[in-house]
Parts: C-alpha cells; sequence; structure tokens
C-alpha cells in the first residue's frame, strides 16, 4: 500500500520534473543557456536582440529586393531580374516575362498573403520549355550568386519553369518584406544607406527621423562601413548580421563598399505601436514567469524525484524487516537486464510509432524531435529504475551476486576444477568427439567439394561419413544408456526415500559406475527393510512383553487377592494384624487395577484395539453415565449437573471404547473434585464438531501441564495416594484418537476440564467405516484363533 | 444343601488358587475335585459325575480350550471358564466353544461363588419352573418374569423390584434384542415425552441391573448399548 503511494508519488515527481525541463525548454532560446532570466526586462535579453538580429537580416534582404524589383519606389515590371546563357547567346528577363511564364504554369500569388500556389503543374506544348535548360548568368534578386563560381554538378542550369517559380517567390517575398519594413508605425526604425552595384546611392528606411534621433532610442545600433570597428550599440548581445565577425563571415555587408555603408537601428521601446515587438515584450514577461514555474517544477519535481526515488528503492527491498523477494530476483541479473532492455525494446517497436504520432499531433513541429526523445529518456528511466529496484531487493536479500550467470559461471569453473580428474576425462572425451566429428566432416567436405567428380573419392567421403555417424550413434548410445540408467536409480531412490524398502533394482541393467551404485543402492535398501523390520519385530514384542506380563502377574495376584481374602474372613483379634491385611488387601487392590489399565493403556497406544464404529447419540451416552457415576459421585457430595441439547447429537464411534473414555473421565472426576462441589458435563452440538465437556474443581492444586497428565504414568499430583494407575486420561486419551476424536485437557487455576471433540456424524462416515469394521469382525475369526491354539 | 452334596470340579495350573477356589465352595457345601490339567480333569470326569467345572485355560498338556472341547463331546455339565486373559475375545471364544460363563482372574471370590451358584440353579432347577408355565410368563436366559404375579425370578431366586423397575424391565424383556434409548423407555413407562436432560431412566435401570446382575459392570440381561440405549440380550 506504502510502496504504491511512493511509486506514484516518484511517477508524478518525474512527470513534473520532465514537465518543467519542457517549459524551460521551449520558451528558452537556444545558444544563450539560461542566464537571460537574470535581465528583468525584456530589450535586455537575448530574444530582443534575436528578433534585432532578425530584423536587421531582413532589411539587407529588403534593400536587395528593392533594388531589384524597384526604381524610385515603384516596382518596375520591365527591369531585368535574371539574365542566362541560352542558344540565343545571353537573354535577359524581366519581371514581367518571369511573372507570365509563372502564370502559364498556373503559379498564381495570393493578394493578402502573397503566398504563391502552383494550381496548374503545366503539360503538353510546355514540355519544350521545362526541359529547355538555361545556364543563369546574373540573378539580380541574388547578389552572392556568381554564375562563373562553380557550385557543383547542374548548379546554374535551371528550366525555364523552375527559373520563374523561383523568381515569384523572391517576388512575393518582397511583398511580405515590404509590408514589414516599407511603412512607419512601426516600434523598429531602421535607416539603411549604401552605394549599390551600379553605383547608385540606396537609402532605405521606414521613418524620416534623421538618423541621430535613431541613436537617441532606448536601444540603438549604428554600423558604418561592415567591420566590427565601426559598430556602436547598446544591444546585447551584439546581432550578429549587422556586422562582419569570424563567426559569420556570410553576414557580411554584400553591397562592396564599406565607406558608403550606413546601417542606423533604433527601437522605441515604449512600444507606442502595437507590433511584434509589442507583443514580445508582454510575453516575454509572461514567459519569464513560466519559465520560473517551469525551474521550480523542475526543482521541486527532481527533488520529490530523488527522495522518493531513494524510498522505492528501499521499500522495495524490505517488507516489516524481512527481505521480500519477487519472483523476477530469483532471475539471473544478466537475463533481467536483458529481458527489461528486451521489452524496452518492444515498447520503442509497438508504442514508438504511436507516440510519435501523438507528438506530432500535440506539439510544434520544432519541438517534435525534443518531445520524442523526452519520452525515450522517461521509458529508459522507468527500466533502469526497475532493474535498480530488482538488484537493491537482491542485495539486501543477499542474492545480488549469487543470482547472476557471473556466479555460476565461476561456479561452474569451479565446480569443474573442484572434480579435476572427472572434468579431464570428461572434457578429453568431449572434445576427442568433437575433434572427430570435425576432422572427420572436414575431410569428407574436402573429398567431396575438391574430387566430386571421382567415384573413388565419392566412396571414400561416404566410407568417413559413415564411420562418424557409426561413433556418434556408439557415443549417442552410451550417453543414453547412462541417462536411462541414472534414471532407473532416481526412480528406485524416490521409491526408497516414499518408504518403499522393498524396493529392489536388478543388477543385471547395469554396468560400470552405475553398478556400483545400484549395488549400493541395494545395500542400503536392504538395510532399511531389515532395520524397519526389526522395529516392527521390537513393537510387536513390546506389546506382547506387556500382555503377557500381565497375564503372568494375574495368576499369582489371584492368588495373593484370594489369601488375603481368606485371612479377612478368619476372626483375628489382633487388631495390628487386621491393619495389615487391610493394607495388603487394598494393595493388592491396586495392582489388580494396574495391571488392567497397564494392558488397556499398552493396547490403546499401540492401535491395537478392535473398533465396531456405529452412530452413537451423545447426549444417550452422557446419561447413561451419569447414571453410572451416580452413587460415586453422590458418596462424595458431588452434584454432577448435565445440559445437553433436546435432540440427539450424533458422531461416529464405538460405544462401548467411548464409554470407558467418558468412565474414565468421570472417574477423575469422582476422585479429584473436591467434595460438595459441581461437576458440569455438557453435550454441545457444533457446525462441524460435536464436543462432550466435564469440567470439575480440583480439590488439590493443579501444579502440571495438560500435556503432562495425558502422559502415561502422570497424575494430577504425585502427592496423591487415591487408588488408580495415574493411566486413565492416556487411555481415554489413546481411545479418543483411535476413534478419529480429540481429547483436549483444559486446566485454568482449580478449574480442571476435558473437552472431547469428534466430528458430526453424516452417512457416508459409516459407509466408511463400516467397510473396516466387516473385515475385522469376531465371530468369523473364531475358528482360526481356535485352530491356532492346536 | 437340602439335597445331596453337589460335586464341582476345579481345574488350574496352580495348586494354590485350586486351593482357594475350594476353600470358598467348600465353604457354601460343594464337594470339591481337583485336577491340575486338562487331561486330569478329563480323566476325573469319567470316574465320578460332576455337577459343575471351573475350567483354567492356559495349563500344561491339555489347555482350557481343548479340555472344554473335549468336555462338550460328551456332556452339557455346566462349564464357568477361569481365565487370565481378560480380552473381549478371550471370553467370546471361550463362550463359542460351548463353556457357560468366564470368570478373568483376579476373580472376586464372592462374584465366583454368586457365578457356580447360579449356574447350579439353571442347570438343575429351570427345568423344574417351566412346570409351571402360564400366558404371563416371559422368560431369557435365567431371567423369568412372571406378569401374572409380578414377580421376577433370576436363575430360580426370586428378586424385588420397584414398580417402575419392574415395568421396566418387562418392557425390555417382552421386546428382547430391541435396543431403548432413554427417551423411548420414558415415553414407554410414564406416557410422556421426555423433557430434557433427565437421567431417571438411566438410574434405575442401573438399580435392576444391582438387583438382576452377578456383576453389575459386565451384564449377562440387562445390557448397557452405550450412547444407544439399553437392552435385554435375547436368550434360549
Amino acid at each position: 500500500m506504502k510502496k504504491t503511494i511512493v511509486l506514484m508519488i516518484h511517477v508524478l515527481s518525474v512527470l513534473l520534473f520532465a514537465a518543467g525541463l519542457s517549459v524551460v525548454y521551449m520558451l528558452s532560446p537556444g545558444g544563450f543557456g539560461l542566464s537571460w532570466i537574470n535581465e528583468s526586462d525584456f530589450i535586455s535579453s537575448p530574444q530582443f536582440a534575436e528578433m534585432v538580429n532578425e530584423d536587421i537580416g531582413n532589411i539587407k534582404e529588403y534593400a536587395i529586393l528593392k533594388d531589384t524589383f524597384e526604381e524610385n519606389g515603384e516596382i518596375v515590371y520591365d527591369k531585368t531580374i535574371v539574365t542566362a546563357e541560352t542558344s540565343n547567346g545571353l537573354t535577359a528577363y524581366t519581371l514581367r516575362e518571369m511573372s507570365n511564364i509563372a502564370a502559364g504554369y498556373g503559379c498564381t500569388m495570393d493578394p493578402q498573403t502573397h503566398r504563391i500556389s502552383i494550381t496548374d503543374s503545366g503539360s503538353g506544348e510546355e514540355d519544350s520549355a521545362v526541359n529547355y535548360q538555361l545556364k543563369i548568368a546574373v540573378k539580380y534578386y541574388d547578389p552572392d550568386y556568381y554564375a562563373d563560381r562553380p557550385q557543383g554538378p547542374g548548379q546554374g542550369i535551371m528550366n525555364l519553369k523552375d527559373l520563374s517559380i523561383e523568381v515569384m517567390q523572391v517576388f512575393a517575398r518582397y511583398y511580405v518584406l515590404d509590408e514589414e519594413y516599407g511603412h512607419e508605425s512601426t516600434n523598429f526604425c531602421y535607416s539603411l544607406h549604401y552605394l549599390n552595384a551600379q553605383d547608385e546611392y540606396i537609402d532605405v528606411y521606414n521613418t524620416e527621423k534623421p538618423m541621430d534621433d535613431l541613436l537617441g532610442y532606448p536601444r540603438y545600433l549604428r554600423v558604418e562601413g561592415s567591420g566590427q570597428s565601426s559598430i556602436d550599440t547598446n544591444i546585447s548581445p551584439v546581432p550578429s548580421n549587422a556586422y562582419e565577425s569570424e563567426n559569420s563571415p556570410a553576414q557580411t555587408d554584400p553591397f562592396g563598399r564599406e565607406d558608403e555603408y550606413e546601417l542606423v537601428v533604433g527601437i522605441d521601446t515604449t512600444f507606442p505601436y502595437q507590433d511584434r515587438y509589442s507583443r514580445a515584450a508582454d510575453a516575454y514577461s509572461r514567459d519569464i514567469d513560466n519559465v520560473y514555474a517551469g525551474i521550480f517544477a523542475m526543482a521541486s519535481g527532481g527533488i520529490l524525484g530523488i527522495i522518493s526515488l531513494i524510498m522505492l528503492l528501499y521499500s522495495g527491498s524490505t517488507e516489516k524487516g524481512i527481505v521480500a523477494l519477487k519472483p523476477a530476483d530469483g532471475m539471473d541479473l544478466e537475463l533481467y537486464i536483458i529481458m527489461i532492455a528486451a521489452a524496452g525494446v518492444l515498447l520503442y517497436w509497438i508504442g514508438g510509432g504511436a507516440f510519435s504520432a501523438v507528438v506530432s499531433i500535440l506539439a510544434p513541429s520544432d519541438s517534435r524531435e525534443y518531445f520524442i526523445s523526452l519520452g525515450r529518456a522517461l521509458v529508459i528511466y522507468g527500466l533502469v529504475v526497475c532493474v535498480l529496484r530488482s538488484m537493491i531487493r537482491r542485495y539486501n536479500g543477499g542474492v545480488l551476486w549469487k543470482n547472476t550467470l557471473l556466479r555460476k559461471t565461476c561456479d561452474a569453473i569451479e565446480d569443474f576444477s573442484a572434480h579435476g580428474r572427472l572434468a579431464a576425462v570428461l572434457t578429453s572425451r568431449y572434445f576427442s568427439l568433437v575433434v572427430l566429428n570435425v576432422g572427420l566432416g572436414a575431410a569428407a567436405m574436402y573429398c567431396f567439394g575438391m574430387r566430386f567428380e571421382s567415384w573413388r573419392y565419392m566412396i571414400f567421403m561416404c566410407g568417413f561419413l559413415v564411420l562418424l555417424l557409426i561413433i556418434d550413434l556408439v557415443v549417442f548410445m552410451r550417453i543414453y544408456r547412462q541417462d536411462r540408467q541414472r534414471e532407473d536409480i532416481g526412480t528406485a531412490l524416490k521409491a526408497i526415500s516414499e518408504g518403499g524398502t522393498e524396493t529392489e533394482i536388478s543388477e543385471e541393467d547395469f554396468s560400470g559406475r552405475e553398478l556400483e551404485v545400484v549395488k549400493d543402492i541395494n545395500n542400503i535398501s536392504q538395510g532399511l527393510r531389515k532395520a524397519l523390520n526389526e522395529q516392527v519385530k521390537a513393537e510387536r514384542l513390546r506389546a506382547d512383553l506387556i500382555t503377557n506380563v500381565s497375564h503372568d502377574i494375574r495368576t499369582p495376584l489371584t492368588s495373593i487377592i484370594n489369601y488375603v481374602d481368606l485371612i479377612k474372613r478368619e476372626n483375628i483379634q489382633n487388631q495390628k494384624v487386621r491393619d495389615y491385611v487391610d493394607i495388603l488387601d487394598k494393595k493388592s487392590e491396586r495392582l489388580k487395577n494396574l495391571t488392567e489399565d497397564l494392558l488397556e493403556a499398552s493396547k490403546a497406544s499401540s492401535g491395537n484395539v478392535k473398533l465396531d464404529m456405529q452412530k452413537i447419540d451423545l447426549v444417550e451416552l452422557a446419561m447413561q453415565a451419569g447414571a453410572e457415576f451416580e452413587d460415586k459421585f453422590a458418596a462424595r457430595e458431588l452434584e454432577l449437573c448435565l445440559d445437553t441439547p433436546e435432540t440427539p447429537v450424533y458422531i461416529l464411534a464405538d460405544g462401548r471404547h467411548l464409554w470407558r473414555v467418558l468412565e474414565n473421565l468421570y472417574n477423575n472426576a469422582a476422585k479429584y473434585a473436591m467434595e460438595k462441589t459441581r461437576i458440569y458435563a455438557d453435550v454441545i452440538a457444533g457446525e462441524e464438531e460435536n464436543i462432550f465437556t466435564i469440567k470439575n474443581i480440583s480439590r488439590e492444586k493443579l501444579n502440571i501441564s495438560p500435556d503432562e497428565l495425558t502422559e502415561r504414568f502422570v497424575r494430577g499430583d504425585e502427592s496423591r495416594h487415591t487408588e488408580g494407575s495415574g493411566l486413565g486420561l492416556s487411555i481415554a486419551k489413546s481411545l479418543t484418537n483411535l476413534m478419529g476424536g480429540k481429547l483436549e485437557i483444559v486446566i485454568d487455576g482449580d478449574l480442571y476440564k476435558a473437552n472431547i471433540h469428534f466430528p458430526v456424524y453424516d452417512e457416508a462416515m459409516e459407509g466408511a467405516a463400516s467397510g473396516e469394521a466387516a473385515s475385522s469382525d469376531s465371530g468369523a475369526s473364531l475358528i482360526e484363533i481356535v485352530s491356532s491354539q492346536d | 444343601m437340602a439335597q445331596e452334596q453337589q460335586t464341582i470340579l476345579v481345574c488350574d495350573d496352580d495348586r494354590e488358587i485350586v486351593d482357594a477356589i475350594s476353600i470358598y465352595l467348600g465353604g457354601e457345601g460343594f464337594r470339591i475335585v481337583k485336577a491340575y490339567d486338562g487331561q486330569e480333569a478329563l480323566d476325573l470326569m469319567e470316574k465320578e459325575p460332576v455337577d459343575l467345572i471351573i475350567m483354567d485355560v492356559m495349563m500344561p498338556g491339555l489347555d482350557g480350550i481343548h479340555a472344554t472341547l473335549k468336555i462338550r463331546e460328551t456332556s452339557s455339565v455346566p462349564i464357568i471358564i477361569l481365565s487370565a486373559k481378560s480380552e473381549d475375545t478371550d471370553k467370546i471364544l471361550g463362550l463359542n466353544i460351548g463353556a457357560d460363563d468366564y470368570i478373568a482372574k483376579p476373580f472376586n471370590p464372592l462374584e465366583l461363588v454368586a457365578r457356580v451358584k447360579s449356574q447350579l440353579r439353571r442347570y438343575t432347577k429351570l427345568g423344574n419352573m417351566s412346570g409351571s408355565q402360564s400366558q404371563a410368563v416371559y422368560k431369557c436366559g435365567g431371567l423369568m418374569i412372571n406378569d401374572d404375579n409380578k414377580e421376577v425370578f433370576v436363575d430360580g431366586e426370586p428378586v424385588k423390584l420397584t414398580p417402575i423397575e419392574y415395568n421396566i424391565l418387562l418392557l425390555l424383556v417382552k421386546n428382547a434384542g430391541k435396543v431403548f434409548s432413554i427417551d423411548e423407555i420414558f415415553q414407554q413407562i410414564w406416557n410422556e415425552e421426555a423433557i430434557g436432560a433427565d437421567n431417571t431412566v438411566a438410574v434405575h435401570i442401573r438399580h435392576i441391573r444391582e438387583k438382576i446382575e452377578i456383576n453389575p459392570r459386565e451384564p449377562r440381561y440387562l445390557k448397557v448399548v452405550w450412547g444407544v440405549g439399553y437392552k435385554v440380550e435375547k436368550q434360549p
């Protein structure tokens, strides 16, 4: 339960960390690290500098396009845009021509968005034009293009269609830039002055304000010439598009003369107009908050994640102090790692596509890559945590080293070296087999491969192969035989271990070491058999001994009792002698009881008792027993309180033996209960068990355990010198057990309680029991006894 | 003792036991013939008439079981087996081969005398009793009930029973062989439903047993079927 919560927390904190990371990543400008968040306002931030940089780049492009397409501020369609070498020599193409050609291919420009779309791909007659290759000489809109500069094979060669579309795209770009930079009322003001290739002074600006005013803006930039030395700006970092640096040589002034070049940019940071800058400034403060939130999320997620990870790693290892290993921890570590890795790969194959699809729907296109790698990282992280957890569990369980393939290999090597001789023999045999196989196979291949045209070599090769097969077959048969023998031995051992002492393996089928093993097993089996027989014999001997001894004691005891009785009948005047005779009388009576109980206890405990199991009513039995003991109880002023259900309570038992059990219990109560107390006997009908209970208050202190009471020759108190052998409870317990019941003694202070439990009677029990009883029925076996007496 | 002295053959390999039994039975006026093994007993049987035999089982030479079997080939004289073996199987064996009673060693002298007398009475007197048979006489072995004058005889000796005891015994003897539970007996005798745990009936039956049995713990007539009820064994 606790573990689940920790796991949930961990997953959540990892997700939180990932989310925070994503926010920070998405909102941060690339290449500046996180230092920008120290800048409190937008105009000092790298984002701002980047925007300015972008704008400067656009201005330069705009200036070139303006120069290309315009004259005195108006678009001139007849200006030459491109010159190309054709079969007719150098041909100049004007914007008009180009746009007509492009229109001929279905190329149109949206007047609002200035997007180029090609509706008709053209066919038939245009094919010639499409295939008509031009070598472009000058692209007026691309000052970096030089026809003479080698630009790789095919470069500079275009067909008319592609050229016209390219021109149209550039023209559309001009429109876009013109819309952005051709008007006043933006926060971004600039003025660009330069001398173009045709030695004309070009001024491009979007403000009427003089350049010095622009320099008065809170953020400004001024570049004179095209060198780094002449830059003056308070924008940081310095926009790379504005000047030439080692990192960006391409951003140099394309316009030629340094002395005639001047770019001034000023940004009104009060942002009087609604444009990209004002929006970016708004977004910036929001972003900074979000980035802080993201960093906080990362930090808290990270800390929580680490804490919960540690808890997770340790919580998995122990549960209430006991090392709880999972089934997977039983697997070899290497296999486990491979399995986890395989699971990862499988996940990648199955879920990877779906995940990319989801990412491509949800995430902006420029951060798809990021999200996909984030997902990958999370999955790998999860798998690594799995492995770590398992490793820690293994470590705590002490099986980190044990359950590795490496250890098994080491063990195998150790085992191998420990049984050096065997290992060496086996290895040499195995290797000779392998070498033989490979050698003969190679030889056969050689013969077959080199000389297959010769039948003699063919026969030779076939002979080789047959020999190889025979050898392998012999080896296989040997291994098979050994294995089969081993299996036979295993079966026999199992049989012996399960008590089948009669198991004997025929030695004929075995040979070599197995034969020795079989002989040993047979010896063990014989030994066991002998030991068991001897034990059974000893047991029987003991039971017989007790029976015989008690029979043998009876004969002299009879004389003792009889003659003591005869002495008592003599009219003896001497009081002393009369007392002595009384003692003799009592003790001989006691001896008689002891002998009888000893015999009975011996039989009951050895199970040498015939049972006649019948449906017995416990209520009836309790009443009968109560009646039998009425006088005995009355003699000691004991009151028997019998509490039974109204209806019969049936169990399956031998009535006579159960009476013996109850007789012993009642007898104990009669003997050991305190005078003038009550004895409670209850019959309780239960769901599964029916119970007879007898309770009494002991006269003597019961400083003895219930178990000891039922042991032979133990009575409640050693000091008691009442009649009885101390075997009563032992007999009762043995008999109850024999009948499938249970006798328990409970001692609570002076309260002595005996419970007899029997399963509730049902028809099926009797069927099972009567089968047993029938086989040992008395009448039929009498004749056998008679005849055995001969 | 009014008649001529009855002869009892006591056969046991333990001389002291034979002597003790002789003293007890001699005191009751019986004439005792002693034998110390089975063969000797058989020889004595041929020489003189014997009214009852007390036979030990385990004896050298011919043992009690085989001696009894031999005797039963020719005579129906009552035989009481006296044995140190007290198990049920031994008793059943003894009774099955033709003995009339079985007494386990060590025995109570009074019980021995009682049983001997009982057997002799049954053997000698029962024939006469059957002469005065009327409709309302129920017999079960040595137990006889004359319902006309509400008299109970055990081996011909009258026994005094209370009316309830008499009714219970009559019920059981009339239905000899059938087991009656305490509830059934209660309903039959009191004509009422039995209420709760009341062992009145069981106590009555114990009293009856004490009156009609020589050894109430090992009854010959009124037997306890533990956990089921009570019955009178069907006997000829």
